[in-house]
């Protein structure tokens, strides 16, 4: 982990193969728990950004860019952080709207745009 | 790491049991094992999910794609067993639930 001002970062890349969305998505999970967020939360994690990763690994299989999936955790003023980014080019077609509204569903502040996803999850008092 | 994914017959439904997280890595296998059922003319099907504890969108759509195959006979039905709110979320989250029906147990599944 890397203090960065007020903030604490963890980067993680991954290279763009399924098999790595399970390390992903247990790499979030502890990370939010260690940041006190509830089990709940802690659930709608694991399933938000293991889309997004899964998401990253189809659009650059799809695009066939062999090129690693960048995971980076912050701890944003006590807000939950995970932005997934690739590289794949953005003309890349989003095919899978189920774990798009499974991301929008669980996190309450999600934003993506081609090949960056960005999932916020408040600080809890 | 691996699925583990089994078949067994019980009253003449044929229960698909799987014990994992089932994602983007693994839903090929219980797609596999799913296919091979239906291809083998059972299209009375159990899943069994109690032993599941992670699906994402990809496991979903093994099993909408299970569900437009046994639709397409006379008698076929899916039912899905689940017993983790985790993974009951996912099938409410995308209205999946009001297609496929959830039971806690696989008795009261196979009973319909």
């Amino acid at each position: 982990m890397t203090v960065v001002g007020e903030q604490t970062a963890a980067t993680l890349t991954l290279p763009p193969a399924a098999e790595h969305v399970r390390t992903a998505r247990l790499v979030a999970v502890t990370a939010a728990r260690r940041l006190g967020l509830d089990e709940q939360t802690v659930d709608d994690v694991r399933l938000a950004v293991g889309e997004a990763v899964a998401r990253a690994v189809r659009r650059l299989g799809s695009a066939g860019v062999d090129d690693d999936i960048e995971l980076v955790l912050r701890d944003d003023s006590g807000a939950f952080v995970v932005e997934v980014s690739d590289r794949a080019p953005g003309s890349t077609p989003d095919d899978d709207e189920v774990g798009l509204a499974l991301v929008t569903a669980v996190v309450p502040d999600a934003e993506v745009a081609g090949g960056r996803v960005v999932l916020r999850w408040p600080a809890t008092s | 790491m691996d699925l583990d994914v089994s078949t067994h017959d019980q009253d003449g439904i044929a229960v698909v049991s799987a014990a994992g997280e089932i994602d983007v890595f693994t839903a090929p296998q219980l797609d596999s094992e799913l296919s091979a059922v239906t291809s083998g003319g059972q299209h009375r099907v159990v899943v069994d999910l109690s032993r599941v504890d992670f699906l994402d969108s990809t496991g979903l759509a093994v099993l909408v794609k299970t569900l437009k195959r046994v639709r397409e006979h006379d008698g076929g039905s899916l039912a899905v067993v689940v017993t983790a709110d985790r993974v009951a979320k996912v099938f409410r989250l995308t209205g999946l639930d009001t297609l496929i029906p959830l039971h806690p147990t696989v008795e009261s599944a196979v009973a319909g």
